[in-house]
């Protein structure tokens, strides 16, 4: 086995016996990332040489005894969580030369912790999108098949670490972008409850909705990922005074006896084929552990597109006033005569043309005479749609659900018309609506050989749930245990 | 159509984008498919229903008010794409 293909977790466990160094494993997937970035474009930023010298400090470290489980172990950070002197673009040519004066907190805690950094990996235009196919920096492709989209918006991340050059990577999720990704490259992704994880520092696109997380390849990888992100932070206003557990615990949790619902309005006509047979195989073999498969409602369902895509632009239109050609970013050459002039040059040239879209769409749904009828509308609705859960979590611990109505598509062919491609995110924007945790979890491949996940969501601050769940099916399955071999191989 | 022309355009002037005729009209075709497919929010009775702005009850949560240090001034000007040892430079206002 090489290096780069064991799951964080076992890294770890190397590091702490001694089986290998920090420097000898960071050393090797550097060269990974140098042979698989032509074909794959994972990382906007790589940064090899500052990995190396974070190697070498892990190294003293874990020889004077003073490290923790993620010391010494590479990772990738999303291109939006800003990093103190390493450019942070979120994808877009508005933030093409930014280098941030400070650190996300959450970047913060993983160096205190440890963790190499490799770089900052890919993501669609201040991560709307949901194929990376949006970023200023050009797609990133799957590692099961380079003719696919890797999913988005953390499709760096995601396909990174399907390829190896990364152990485990934070991405961030306001509908889908750390849970779509991970379903379409065959790895683990946890979108935490709203508030457990520090948003301070993470390039903000919709504030209500985003949340950072991790990815990793086994449900122990991003449990011990969690374990270090999660936490109050008095830099974040909306981040909750909550006692983290321990997550290994719930590794070893027992399953039997918990109820977890199939909702009735989530297996409709549209799906492939392909992911519902998926779906309720990974059901069954949730059964078959003795975890109680029950049907509910979710009754707001068909509301969840329309509630999403008013409130997350409303929010993005809001959030995103900030980029003015002033302080950071994107300014335009030449003499520019008037802050008018500057403010349109701007933002007409710094955006990508799904960020503008989103922009008009969310100051129109704002603007006076229309705001009654869609954002205070939508503020309501997403409250029935809050309620659906309370009251489905009234009969069962967790739900079972899809990640992405079809398998990874082919670059290049999504569809020209935004509201089918909206439309796609019918499974994941629920739990960022109620603030629920949701991981999503390798459950096979379609005919073609691209991965399929499906989703379990759990109700506010039951991670641990997840990752019992989680980890027994993994016991079970080996779905996650598959590596792709990339084609110039 | 719900959404004319002029409207796109006002509003890319209140959201400060300029906008070319291309997009005005490809816009004005997919914002009005898009909020078209949005007024099915009608369909539900919300009267008397609280908002949600949040998925968590106890946001706002404010710290003391201490001092506490900041970022250094060079380092943030440093991104300006126009600035003085202390200030940001922008385009005449008046």
């Amino acid at each position: 086995m090489q290096l780069y293909e064991l799951s964080l977790a076992e890294a770890s466990r190397m590091l702490q016996n001694g089986q290998i160094s920090a420097h000898e494993l960071t050393k090797a997937i550097i060269e990974r990332q140098e042979k698989t970035e032509p074909l794959l474009n994972c990382y906007i930023t790589a940064t090899p040489e500052q990995a190396l010298a974070q190697a070498q400090a892990a190294d003293e470290r874990l020889a004077k005894g003073q490290s923790t489980l993620l010391t010494g172990v590479p990772v990738g950070l999303k291109d939006s969580i800003c990093t103190a002197g390493v450019r942070t673009t979120a994808g877009s040519r508005m933030l093409h030369n930014f280098v941030p004066p400070y650190n996300a907190t959450i970047v913060g805690k993983l160096q205190e912790a440890g963790a190499v950094f490799l770089g900052k990996q890919n993501l669609d235009d201040f991560a709307m999108g949901s194929t990376t196919e949006s970023s200023y920096f050009g797609a990133s492709k799957n590692p099961w098949d380079i003719k696919a989209f890797p999913g988005g918006s953390s499709g760096g991340c995601a396909a990174s670490l399907a390829a190896g050059s990364c152990l485990g990577a934070i991405g961030s999720d306001t509908g889908g972008s750390i849970r779509q990704p991970a379903s379409h490259c065959g790895v683990v992704g946890l979108k935490p409850t709203y508030g457990l994880v520090s948003r301070n520092g993470i390039i903000g696109f919709a504030s209500s909705l985003d949340q950072a997380g991790p990815l990793g390849r086994s449900v122990e990888d991003v449990a011990l990922l969690l374990q270090h992100l999660a936490g109050y932070d008095a830099k974040d206003q909306t981040s909750a005074p909550y006692n983290v557990p321990d997550y290994s615990q719930a590794l070893k949790q027992e399953v039997k006896g918990l109820r977890l619902g199939i909702p009735e309005e989530y297996f409709v006509a549209g799906m492939d084929s392909q992911v519902e047979q998926n779906v309720n195989r990974a059901v069954e073999v949730l059964k078959g552990l003795g975890v109680q498969i029950m049907p509910i409602s979710l009754p707001h369902t068909k509301y969840l597109i329309s509630t999403y895509y008013i409130i997350a632009t409303a929010e993005a239109s809001s959030n995103l006033a900030r980029y003015d050609g002033v302080k950071f970013g994107f300014s335009p050459e030449g003499q520019v005569d008037s802050l008018e002039e500057l403010y349109l040059q701007t933002r007409s040239q710094g955006f990508g043309s799904e960020v503008i879209r989103r922009i008009v769409l969310g100051t129109y749904v704002l603007s006076s005479g229309y705001y009654d009828a869609y954002y205070a509308k939508a503020s309501q609705a997403r409250t029935l749609i809050v309620q659906d859960f309370v009251n489905a979590f009234k009969q069962v611990d967790a739900i079972a659900a899809p990640v992405a109505p079809h398998p990874a598509l082919d670059l290049g062919c999504s569809d020209q018309d935004p509201l089918k491609v909206y439309l796609r995110d019918i499974f994941t924007i629920s739990c960022n609506l109620a603030g629920l945790p949701a991981i999503s979890l390798p459950a096979g491949f379609s005919a073609n050989g691209r991965p399929i996940g499906f989703q379990l969501m759990a109700p506010r601050f039951h991670e641990n749930t997840l990752l019992s769940l989680g980890a027994a099916f993994q016991k079970n399955t080996s779905f996650h245990t598959a590596r792709p071999s990339l084609t110039s191989e | 159509m719900s959404i004319k022309t002029s409207e796109i355009i006002h509003i890319a002037k209140l959201a400060k984008v300029r906008l070319s005729p291309e997009q005005v009209n490809a816009f004005t075709e997919q914002l009005n498919d898009i909020v078209t497919y949005m007024q099915q929010l009608n369909e539900l009775d919300t009267s008397g229903l609280p908002s949600t702005f949040h998925a968590l009850e106890n946001t706002g949560l404010l710290r003391k008010d201490e001092v506490q240090p900041g970022l250094n001034i060079e380092d943030v000007l440093a991104n300006a794409p126009a600035h003085n040892d202390r200030s940001f430079i922008v385009p005449k206002i008046l």
